[in-house]
């Protein structure tokens, strides 16, 4: 990086001018390794961050009943609306907003996953039905869409 | 290896805090009650234990345990944030930093050599001072040995800088010690050098700055020699008319082919003369003397300069043969780029540097006569200065102190010729002309009718002077003096001539070497063309055109 010592522009080393051009354009900045491990650590710092806090959250308010109907209005409201800033916003902003859903939602899902397996058993009836409506459904319609095009295509 | 301390922090709470993210999540958080309900044994929380099933145990949750877990791992990783961020941001200033810290080494060891290296040159230049001061003191020794202050009386110089030192009580120079040491008639001493007889050696070289006074130098040993019965062949290129009398010259007009022939003749002359040696008994030869003048200038011109050199150093000297050389420098490429002759040089030459100095009047260089004598085989710190005598012969007039300055030149005169004309005894008479001799006409009286002054009146005597050839020697000697520039104008104040009638005729010589009109007013009145001097140099030319138009007196 700094292997002259009085220069700037090793014009001596350079053996065509083309050469020399290209050695005084403007460089990328070089990555360190140590410069790389900071930017891993902290991502990772970062997403368990947010997964702690709502992992700490959820648990918070499975302790204490009380809050469960709060929790079941808040969440999916402010879920929601950083949803709806993840899509309004650009850059690092975006980013972070993203990281703030995926982190989260993973933290509710993967946390209390004996709740939602507690929550599947006891409605098991109700979710097989929903399942099959769905598929007869999504079935029918699909069908009759691809008879549609298939005549259309004739 | 790591580059930060907080590496391993952030790395351990990293991986601690990913662990109990793990572990809070894996973790059931209620109790479970274990139940059999028909042949089917299931394990619920409490609330999905359906009323008909039969219970069978109960499995505790970790609730608690979750909730601590996730909240240290939570804390964990917002401090691994933190800290990756701000490092992160400080990563590329400790960089440059370190660039910085890099360049500053390299430029201090730079540094650092560069003062190593100026006190190393420092240290040597102050040997090299002292080890000057040291040849310097060995030089002022010789000098003062020379003039004959033994080494003894020379530290009581030390103190007698000011009258007031030697008077001061106390001063470490006693009354009865300065007599002395400055006794200027002092008898020379028994040890104190002397200037070697020249005809002892073999080979003689005289060199100088020019206008030290090499050619009247040799001039004088010619003379000698020529007394002593020696053949004497000058080898002068820069001959003047009439020069070398009683020798034979060679080479004038820079004829150096005829100083090749003659170095070749006088080679076989060495040759004949040594065949006779071998063949006779007691072969007897006349003394034969080969002064070579401007030897400067032969190399490259005389192929036989170098060996004629060689031969000058070994050979002649039991052929009863010598050599004079009269060169500017001692240096081999002043002696006829003899290469590899250093050595014998120093061992077989005598050297005779005679020194110069600028005349305080003309500003001229003109000789100081003193020679720093050089004998064969003698370092060169232990050379040592003697006087030289300003006149060869023992007879001739001694300028007095007043006007040696000026007369010193003359000395180079014939012998018969006499300078008595020039003597302050003549100068003092009624006859002795005003101070306006020379001076030009508008500054003088304005008078055109007498462009030489009131000396244009002229004496009936002949300063001096009793027949008309020592007239014309003597206006020679005159005349080569001024063509060199030795003496001031011929119609100045200040000229040794003093009768009008000679300077007109001295004038009238210069005319006739034809030296260009602006060289010759030079030369008559000191007078150069332009600047504030152009009327001057019209009047002056106006003059000179009456006189080359044979109007004397112009009266």
């Amino acid at each position: 990086m700094y292997s002259e010592f009085d220069s700037d522009f090793d014009y001596l080393n350079s053996e065509t001018p083309q050469q020399f051009e290209q050695q005084n354009q403007a460089k990328a900045p070089e990555v360190t390794n140590i410069e790389r491990f900071w930017m891993l650590t902290g991502n990772w710092g970062e997403f368990g961050s947010y997964f702690g806090v709502g992992l700490s959250v959820s648990l918070v308010v499975r302790a204490i009943p009380a809050l469960i109907p709060a929790a079941v209005i808040l969440i999916p409201a402010v879920s929601l609306g950083l949803a709806v800033f993840s899509f309004s916003s650009e850059g690092a902003a975006k980013l972070r907003s993203q990281l703030i859903l995926i982190a989260v939602g993973t933290a509710l899902i993967a946390g209390n996953w004996d709740t939602w397996q507690a929550w599947i058993i006891a409605n098991s009836q109700m979710l097989i039905f929903s399942f099959a409506l769905i598929v007869i459904t999504v079935g029918f319609v699909a069908a009759q869409v691809w008879s549609k095009l298939s005549n259309v295509s004739k | 290896m790591l580059a930060n301390k907080n590496q391993a922090v952030v790395s351990g709470l990293l991986g601690l805090g990913i662990a109990s993210l793990a572990v809070a999540t894996a973790l059931p958080f209620n109790d479970r009650i274990e139940y059999r309900i028909g042949n089917r044994i299931e394990s619920q929380p409490a609330w999905l234990v359906p009323p008909k099933a039969e219970f069978r145990a109960i499995s505790r949750g970790y609730g608690g345990i979750k909730i601590l877990l996730s909240l240290l791992a939570t804390g964990g990783m917002v401090t691994v944030m933190l800290i990756a961020r701000k490092e992160g941001e400080q990563e590329p200033i400790r960089q440059r930093i370190k660039a910085y810290k890099k360049q500053a080494y390299e430029f201090d060891f730079a540094a650092e050599s560069a003062f190593s290296m100026a006190q190393t040159q420092q240290r040597y230049k102050k040997l090299l001072e002292a080890d000057e001061v040291a040849i310097e003191g060995e030089i002022e020794q010789a000098y003062l040995e020379s003039m004959g202050i033994t080494q003894q009386q020379q530290p009581a110089l030390t103190g007698t800088a000011t009258l007031d030192s030697t008077t001061h009580p106390g001063d470490k120079v006693e009354q009865q010690a300065t007599p002395d040491a400055i006794e200027p008639e002092q008898p020379p001493q028994p040890n104190s050098p002397k200037m070697p007889v020249l005809t002892n050696y073999p080979s003689v070289l005289i060199y100088g700055a020019p206008g030290s006074g090499k050619t009247t130098f040799a001039e004088q040993e010619v003379k000698r020699r020529l007394a002593a019965g020696h053949r004497v062949i000058v080898c002068d290129p820069h001959a003047a008319y009439g020069a070398w009398q009683g020798c034979s010259v060679v080479g004038g007009g820079m004829n150096y082919a005829a100083i090749d022939a003659k170095l070749e003749w006088f080679a076989t002359e060495v040759r004949r003369r040594y065949k006779r040696i071998e063949s006779e008994p007691n072969p007897t030869f006349q003394p034969l003397t080969l002064c070579c003048d401007e030897f400067t200038n032969w190399a490259g011109r005389c192929s036989a300069a170098s060996e004629f050199f060689q031969s000058a150093l070994s050979d002649i000297r039991k052929a009863k043969m010598f050599g004079l050389i009269v060169s500017h420098t001692r240096t081999m490429a002043g002696l006829a780029n003899a290469a590899g002759m250093a050595k014998l040089r120093d061992e077989a030459l005598l050297e005779v540097e005679l020194l110069g100095q600028q005349c305080p009047k003309t500003g001229d260089a003109v000789p100081r006569y003193e020679a720093v004598i050089k004998l064969p085989g003698m370092p060169l710190n232990k050379r040592f200065i003697l006087q030289v005598s300003k006149l060869s012969e023992p007879n001739n007039h001694q300028p007095t102190k007043q006007d040696s300055a000026d007369l010193d030149p003359i000395a180079r005169l014939d012998k018969n010729t006499s300078v008595d004309d020039v003597s302050d005894t003549q100068i003092n008479t009624s006859e002795k002309p005003s101070g306006t001799d020379y001076t030009l006409p508008e500054q003088n009286t304005g008078n055109l009718a007498n462009p030489y002054g009131k000396g244009a009146d002229g004496s009936n005597g002949s300063e001096g002077l009793d027949t008309s050839e020592a007239l014309n020697q003597s206006l020679n000697g005159f005349l080569a003096e001024v063509i060199a520039e030795n003496l001031p104008p011929v119609f100045a104040d200040d000229f040794p001539l003093k009768k009008h009638e000679r300077r007109v005729q001295l004038a009238k010589l210069v005319i006739a070497k034809n030296l260009g009109k602006q060289k010759t007013i030079f030369l008559l009145w000191g007078v150069t063309d332009g600047g504030r001097n152009h009327q001057r140099y019209v009047d002056a030319r106006a003059m000179l055109e009456r006189l080359m138009g044979g109007d004397e007196d112009a009266s």
